[in-house]
């Protein structure tokens, strides 16, 4: 189960992630960011709640990654220590901006 | 042993590592170890549940069988997987270049990476038209 919760204003985004994002729930993710990214030129994700991820998860991070490169910036706050052992593990604790 | 078989499609995965992951909470393994299997898990049967019958015809039978041991001396767990899909050796996947940065990644590899990264040891053999991934993994 992942739970999203979104909101946006001036440019500016916030995403709360909590619960698990794994091989299903990551296509929801994927589906829910699919324009909220348009005209973002800063994106914080807050991954206090969220208990596991699997490649899946990180695929679409590094596709938010990729998008926000262009457009501005974006980091990752309140990273669990599950999550940061695959951060770890995948070099994504390199590629992110974890704060 | 302990062996369940499931249809090879993505809603199995939840049932699977339940069998696999809850007999783990009452032996040695913490919650890091037993996130590292489920992990593993995880990417292993989304693996094998996307492509390993995707070349196959629809009426023919399309499943994993998963069987697991936990030695008594070393208190590991063997974890097998077993499917007569189309051969696939993981171990022959090379591994992604975890130190670039994002805008130079291409997305992929890294269930595969991660598996022989958390588990201790990964074997694959392919007998009788199966492909049998073995891997293990002590608390």
């Amino acid at each position: 189960m992942l739970d999203i919760v979104k909101r946006s204003e001036n440019g500016i985004g916030v995403i709360e992630l909590s619960g698990e994002l794994d091989t299903t729930s990551s296509v929801n993710f994927q589906k829910e960011i699919e324009g909220f990214l348009d005209n973002l030129t800063d994106l914080t994700i807050d991954m206090k709640n969220l208990e596991y991820i699997t490649s899946a998860g990180l695929r679409v991070l590094l596709l938010i990654d990729q998008t926000m490169e262009d457009q501005g910036s974006f980091k990752v706050i309140n990273v669990n220590e599950d999550v940061m052992d695959v951060f770890e593990v995948s070099g994504f604790s390199e590629v992110l901006d974890i704060q | 042993m302990n062996e369940i078989t499931v249809k090879a499609t993505l809603e199995n995965v939840d049932k699977v590592i339940e069998f696999i992951c809850n007999p783990l909470k009452e032996l040695e393994f913490n919650k890091k170890s037993i996130m590292h299997v489920r992990l593993a898990c995880e990417e292993i049967l989304v693996n094998i549940m996307s492509y390993a019958y995707a070349d196959s015809p629809s009426n023919e039978t399309k499943t994993i069988n998963i069987k697991y041991e936990i030695t008594k001396e070393e208190k590991e767990i063997r974890i097998t997987f077993e499917d007569s899909g189309i051969p696939f050796n993981p171990l022959e996947h090379k591994d992604p270049d975890i130190t670039l940065k994002g805008k130079d990644r291409a997305p992929g590899g890294l269930g595969i990476y991660m598996t022989k990264k958390f588990m201790d040891d990964i074997q694959y053999e392919y007998l009788d038209n199966k492909n049998i991934l073995t891997v293990r993994k002590k608390p």
